[in-house]
Formats: structure tokens, sequence, C-alpha cells
């Protein structure tokens, strides 16, 4: 009688499901409307960037866990998930080459060389946006990069809140990225799919919440601060809340899983450092259109400190 | 997670007599290894000692059927250690061959006599799937605890053994309760139940919740005394742990003079339909598939005890024995695999551990065998409930690389004290 051949595994042998890829694959989805209103606005620009920020991102993952030596995991997304989100934050139009440094210096520099998803100390997708914005600054500005594309004028929403035309920045153009800036400035639809995300528990809801709590505070204590010295103007909240990439930050970028921290309180206290360090940067920072990125980056630095932060374990009174 | 909440009963027990050939280990939780005592040939009756050990907390082990021991050898067990087995071929024909049955009230009774009554008719922890290290000991030299809580309700999702067990006898749960509450000399009696089963019993009871893990019973044991075990140490002196057909069976032995020659199995077939079966010891598993029409095939994952913490199979051929509280199994195409990767830091364990720990940190310490690291993010307070690995988004096998620590933590320690 020929025996049986069972799987034999540790337990438990039930799984709620959760995955890499199911997360990085959900994350993409809930995106794409963010996507498609960049490719209205700008067109081929817009594609261009969004096609060659993923490909190349997903090139630099292979390529680099084939000279490690290590299994190509593109499969559970997360190099893809790198790509679009870094293309959300680029203006269309900016140069090809310009968006290859960047994806490969998010996938190397951010991740790769730290051995991958799981232990790269920083948020990938933001390493790479530093990197090009800090040397290509000129090439990186919307006002700049989107100069040669049709139809579009005027300022980018924070570029005109600088200079005191808070009239120029209405609410339902901030909210639906009418206003130039970078490809994912569908702010209100980027606040839909994080809530998708917050539902079906893909990101830590207590960074997301403690971001948004950090940039309402800052608005509220030196917000007006932003405007040219003299104007008495005052900034809308809600304006400010959903300009300059602060939904794609509290959705998307500080509740990266590998850069934040995990214990609860830790949670709450880096999503709100992160919020709060944003607007100071955008309120008197030179970098001003990435205080969203420079914050998340700097406080991620402490994230496991923050994760010493940490209750009792039951039993150890 | 609607699954891991407990179903309600699904039905009455049903009897399984059985024959044929039945495998019966000489090792069961909290005796030392049994000797045979009997030789290959042997004629046995049905309820006959096969296997003893002098040592005072050693259960004895009997011959459920009637007929000839095949076979004396060593196999290994489904609680994953080697041991010496009886093999025996027979029939359920004749009158089990009992004890002289013993009246008297618990009060009248020494707590000796009834332990030595226990030990004669095999009453050893039931149930527990072999592992729970928590359950009342006979010894005579062990300090008494302050209470002991009978647990009526399964500790995992799925399983429907103890209170099915109940719901058919409560009152020899009852009896046989103060008959062990007497052996180990405990001040209070405490039962543990579902909401839908107090009724059922009387005195001191403690109702237990709807969601696992919270009726593991080191949960249970801490609701209770408001103490873990890291605090208590082990042995706890303070509670003792038996479960209902423990006590079903403690009852019947006193009063019938009955030797523990069957368990209750929940059995069944994930996605589909459990029943609850009582079956002679030593019944292979694939017999008591066969009896519901199911049968393992290439691929499929066959495991013992609930679907959190049991121990998966590799052969269906094993037997049924006393800590046997669920058999279960998983079709090919349902099976799910961990995977070897990193931990992406989600946090998902952190949040749905019942100790509190830090169960990134801590697992990733415990997979490179970093004791002492592991240790200060509280390793010992874990209770191996399984939930971090149920929700890890890498799929890492958690629970094994936290059982992997404990193991090389012990084998530390006795490697220190022998030194």
């Amino acid at each position: 009688m020929k025996e049986n051949v069972l799987t034999v595994s540790v337990a438990p042998f039930w799984h709620s499901g959760a995955g890499i890829a199911r997360n990085s694959y959900i994350s993409m989805a809930v995106l794409l409307p963010v996507a498609a209103v960049g490719v209205m606005h700008y067109r081929v620009g817009a594609l261009a960037v969004l096609g060659l920020c993923i490909g190349s991102c997903m090139l630099a993952e292979a390529l680099m866990q084939k000279i490690i030596g290590r299994p190509v995991t593109l499969g559970d997304g997360s190099a893809a998930l790198t790509g679009m989100l870094l293309a959300l934050l680029l203006p269309a139009g900016v140069p090809w080459w310009l968006v290859v440094v960047g994806s490969f210096s998010a996938i190397i520099v951010g991740k790769q060389i730290y051995g991958g998803i799981g232990s790269h100390p920083l948020n990938a997708t933001l390493v790479g946006w530093v990197m090009i914005r800090i040397s290509w600054g000129v090439q990186m500005d919307a006002d700049v990069a989107l100069a040669n594309l049709p139809n579009l004028s005027g300022l980018s929403a924070l570029a005109a809140l600088r200079g005191g035309y808070v009239d120029a920045v209405p609410l339902k153009d901030v909210w639906m990225g009418n206003l130039i800036g970078p490809i994912g400035s569908a702010s209100l639809l980027v606040l839909i799919g994080g809530l998708v995300l917050l539902a079906l528990r893909v990101i830590k809801w207590e960074v997301s919440l403690g971001f948004l709590g950090g940039v309402l505070l800052g608005c509220v204590l030196f917000g007006s601060n932003m405007l040219p010295e003299g104007s008495d103007a005052s900034v809308n909240p809600l304006v400010m809340l959903f300009s300059g990439n602060v939904m794609l930050g509290a959705f998307f970028l500080a509740p990266d899983t590998t850069s934040s921290p995990s214990q609860p309180i830790a949670m709450w206290i880096y999503g709100f450092a992160a919020g709060l360090l944003a607007m100071l940067i955008r309120v008197y920072g030179n970098y001003y259109d990435g205080g969203v990125v420079f914050g998340i980056l700097l406080v991620s630095l402490a994230s496991p400190l923050l994760d010493k932060i940490r209750p009792k374990a039951r039993g150890r009174e | 997670m609607k699954r891991l909440t407990y179903k309600t009963l699904v039905s009455e027990i049903q009897e399984l007599p059985g024959a044929g050939r039945l495998v019966l280990p000489l090792l069961q939780v909290g005796s030392s290894p049994l000797e045979a005592c009997v030789g290959v040939g042997d004629e046995v009756a049905r309820g006959q000692c096969i296997g003893r050990a002098d040592t005072p907390e050693s259960a004895f082990l009997h011959s459920p059927l009637a007929g000839k021991v095949r076979a004396l050898s060593r196999a290994v067990t489904h609680e994953g250690t080697s041991a010496g087995t009886v093999e025996i071929e027979g029939d359920a024909a004749g009158e089990v061959e009992t004890l002289q049955p013993i009246q008297q009230d618990a009060a009248e009774l020494s707590a000796e006599t009834v332990r030595d009554r226990l030990r004669e008719a095999g009453v050893s922890p039931l149930g527990g799937n072999g592992k729970n290290a928590e359950y009342a000991s006979l010894r005579p030299d062990e300090e008494p605890p302050e209470i002991l809580m009978v647990l009526c309700a399964d500790e995992e999702p799925l399983l429907q053994t103890q209170r099915h067990v109940l719901r058919e006898a409560p009152e020899k749960v009852i009896e046989g309760a103060t008959l062990f509450q007497k052996a180990v000399g405990a001040k209070r009696l405490v039962f543990a139940v579902s909401g839908d089963q107090t009724n059922l019993v009387s005195g001191e009871t403690l109702v237990v919740e709807k969601k696992y893990p919270l009726r593991h019973p080191e949960i249970l044991m801490a609701r209770m005394t408001g103490r873990y075990r890291l605090t208590e140490g082990r042995p706890r002196k303070d509670v003792h742990l038996i479960n209902a057909e423990t006590a079903m069976a403690a009852c019947r032995a006193v009063r019938e003079g009955r030797p523990v020659l069957e368990k209750t199995v929940t059995v069944g077939q994930e996605g589909g339909l459990s029943v609850v079966v009582r079956v002679p010891l030593g019944t292979l598993f694939s017999q008591v598939f066969e009896n519901m029409g199911l049968k393992a095939e290439d691929g499929d994952r066959l495991f013992t005890g609930g679907p959190l913490r049991g121990v998966a199979q590799f052969d269906p051929e094993g037997p049924v024995t006393k800590g046997t509280d669920g058999l279960f199994l998983q079709k090919g195409r349902g099976v799910f695999c961990y995977e070897d990767v990193a931990c992406i830091g989600c946090g998902q364990c952190v949040k749905v551990c019942p100790m509190k720990i830090p169960v990134n940190m801590m697992t990733r310490n415990c997979e490179f065998g970093r004791i002492e690291e592991a240790l200060d993010y509280d390793l010992d307070s874990c209770i191996e409930c399984g939930l971090c690995a149920y929700v890890c988004t890498s799929r890492r096998p958690l629970l094994q690389y936290i059982q992997f620590a404990k193991k090389e933590q012990h084998k530390a320690e006795l490697a220190r004290q022998s030194a």
C-alpha cells in the first residue's frame, strides 16, 4: 500500500489572509483614481512619468536582488508601489533621466542596500525624492517642469500661499488637483483612498491620524506665518491640509510599515511629530514644497527609539 | 476575525465502538514513561491493565478492547516524542473489567484513596493535545493549590469536545470534580463554563468569553487569581486545572471502577461539518476519518488539537491518545503555508498580542537564537496562543520561532544547572 504524503507544518493552521502583496496591490488600486486625475490634467506627460517610475523601480529591485543573490520579489508589489508613490510626488514633464535616477536611488539607496523590505530605516520613496529634489532643484520645480506643457499657468498651491495670493488657491481646486503641482495632487481622492486602507486595516491608522493632528496643530499655531509679512489674510486650515502632499503623507508615506514604529503610543507620537515638523518646514523652511517629505524622513530616524515606549507585558509586575 | 469565535454545539456525541488494530503509546501527560505489563501474543481482556509505572504521578494504561497483543514497539507519538507502544488487535466484545466501585461520600474518603484509584484507573489529564503542563498533578508531595479549575469549555475554535461532555453528563462532571478536588486538596472548586451552559453546573462558576484566546487556560487562570504564570512560577501554587472530561473520567473511576478506555474527539474537515465522537484509545486517525467518509490524501494537512495551537501529523495511521481533543483535515487546496521572509514591521502582531509583548522585536531575536535579547522583549510572558502568526503580514512562522527560543532557553538553563 502506498503511503500518504501529508503536508506538515507548524501551528497555527489558519491565517487571517493578510499579506505584503495584498497590501501593496490594495494601496496601488486606491491610488489609481489619483493617478487618473493626474493623467487627465497633464496627459501623456504624467503617463510617461508614472510608467517610467514604476518600471525603473521594478527594474532596480530585480537587478539589485539578482546582484546580491537574493530571491527576486517583484511579485509582492512593494517596488511597484514605491514607484507609483514616487511618480505621484513628481511633477509631470520632468526629464526622463531624473525619473530614472530617482527610482534607482529609491530602490537601491533607500531599500535594497539595507537588505530589502523590512530592513530599511527610511521610507524608500522619500529617499528617492529627496535625492533628486536636492540635486536638481530647478528641474523638480513644478512651475518649471510644467512650462513646456500646454494650457497650464499659475503657481503651485504652496508657492501661491508663500506669495500671499490666498485667493489663488480656492479649496475646490486644491481638492481636485486643478492647480499645478505634482501628479498626485488630487488630495480629496487620496483621502478617500486612505480611508479605504484604514477600513481594510492595511496601514497603521494611529500614524495617519497623528500626522493629520500634527499638521492641524501646526496650522493653527503658525500657519498664517506662511504668508508674506504684513499680509492680513488668513489661511484656511483645510487648504493647508489638502495641499502639498499632506494626504499622501498621512496615508501612504508616513505609515510605511518598516520605517515607522509599531507600539501604539509610539505610533501616535511618530505621526504627530512628523506632521508638526512637516508644517514647520513648509512655513519656515527653504524646501517648503517638501515639508511633508522631510518631516517624515527626519522623524523616521527616531522610530527605533520611539518603539522603546511600550507597555509592560502581562505578568511582568 | 469572525473565525476566531467559538461556534455553537453541533450534535450529540456519537459512540464509535471500533474494532481491529489499536496502537497505544506508553507515554501520557503528567506520567513518567510506562512499562508494558503484557507480552506479545498475550490475550487481553477489555479494561485489563497493559502499562504501568511505579512513580506516584503516573496513571496506568488499559486495553480498550478484548483481543491479542500483536506487537510491542516504539513510535513517534502525535505530540512529537518517541515512546514505546503496545499494539492490540481485537473487538469490543465482553464486559469491561472494572475495579471495585467506591461509594462513600467524597468528604469521608481520604485524599490518598481517591488518588490511588485515579492512578489505577488511568485518569491522567485528558485533552490539551498532550502539552499543557498546567494540569493538576496527582503527586502526593505537591503543595495543594488554592483553586481547582474545571474547564468545561474548549480552548480553541472548532473544538467542541468539553462542552459536549458537560452537556452529556453534568452530574458526573460535578461529582468527578469534587472527587478530584479531594485528591489534590484544593480549597475552592471553580467551573469555567460558556455562557449557554451555566445552568448545568453548581457552585462557583466563571463564565468564559466567546473569543479566542480568552479561553486559553493561562488567561482563565489569570482572570481567576489576577496573576500570570510568570509571576507565580511553575508549577503554579494558586490554581490548577482539569477539564470536564477528566472530571467525568474521575467520577466513573471512583463510582463505577471503570478505567479510562475512550476519548471524546471533535472530528471534522475544514469548511465542512464536524462531529463529536467517542472512540477507543489507540484508534487510528484514518479509521476515525473513514467513519465520517473522509480520507486524508496527498498534500492534505491533518492536525490534532485546534487550528491555532494544534500539531500537524505526518502519519494518517497515528493513534488517538488521552491528549487528543480534536482531529481535523484540511484539504490540499486550502492549506496555508508559511514563508521564510523578513519581518516588515507592520505591527499587527503587537496589536493582537493578549500579553502585550513587542512580538515583532521578540521574534526577530528568537529566529536567530538570541535568547537574552528575546527575554528582554518578554519572551517568558508568551502563552503561545498563536495569534501573532495568524495575523502576520509577512506570513512568518512566529509561533515556531517562539517555541524554538523557549526550547533553547530551557536547554541553556539545564546546561547551567549541570555545570
